[in-house]
């Protein structure tokens, strides 16, 4: 999937456990899985806000593209 | 839907099948004897016909549980489910049999010179309410369709 989530880097740092932060974003643990494995297909900018709240970033630190063929375009 | 209106529906469902139970037990047997009597030519026809009558009357009451049954899976929020789509098939299924029996009763009594005006508009009557009825089902279908399709689609955004 070309947009990458990266959750897991944020909450090491926020040392937040991944209950925790579905607990604060208003999502279930299971909804969190799926985001953080890729398999999401659309996400609300209201999840987005939540998450960027809850782990205080931008989310520029949790969104990366990744085209098809490997890196940066 | 409102627990008003699911609850009225539920309501007027059985009233309604009352009726047709009332139909069955009591008019069309009363019908049947009372045109036997009237026209003693076409009294062999009278079982045939009656029972065909029995059956259009019975598909109505398999429409009725289907209605019931698709007001009960909308309020437990189960409409968009592919089991909710063949309870509406068989909605559409239960009018377009009871249609096609109407017709069948018609061909029957036309081929013995048995039908009178007044008979062939009530048969003919019946036969296009039931049409009617079942193709405004299938143009709903295809709305329950695109609506579940919508609601999956919503499901999956996170």
């Amino acid at each position: 999937m070309p947009i990458v989530i990266d959750i897991d880097v944020m909450l090491a740092r926020r040392r937040m456990s991944v209950g925790e932060l579905a607990r604060r974003v208003g999502i279930t643990p299971a909804n969190l899985a799926v985001l953080k494995n890729g398999r999401a297909k659309a996400v609300r900018f209201q999840t987005l806000e939540a998450l960027c709240l809850a782990l205080e970033c931008q989310p520029g630190d949790l969104l990366r593209f990744e085209s098809e063929g490997g890196s940066l375009p | 839907m409102t627990k008003l209106a699911s609850v009225s529906v539920l309501v007027l469902v059985v009233l309604l099948g009352g009726v047709t139970v009332v139909v069955q037990a009591g008019v069309l047997p009363a019908v049947a004897a009372d045109a036997a009597h009237s026209w003693p030519e076409v009294a062999h026809l009278r079982a045939p016909v009656l029972a065909a009558a029995m059956a259009v009357v019975a598909c109505i009451q398999l429409a009725l549980v289907c209605t019931a049954r698709l007001v009960l899976l909308t309020s437990a929020d189960r409409i968009f489910t592919r089991r909710a789509l063949r309870w509406v098939d068989a909605l559409t299924g239960s009018f377009a049999l009871a249609a096609a029996i109407g017709v069948g009763i018609g061909v029957t009594l036309d081929a013995e010179r048995a039908l009178n005006p007044g008979v062939a508009i009530l048969l003919g009557g019946q036969i296009l309410g039931c049409l009617a009825v079942a193709l405004l089902v299938i143009v709903l279908r295809s709305l329950l369709v695109r609506a579940t399709t919508l609601n999956d689609e919503l499901a999956e955004v996170i």
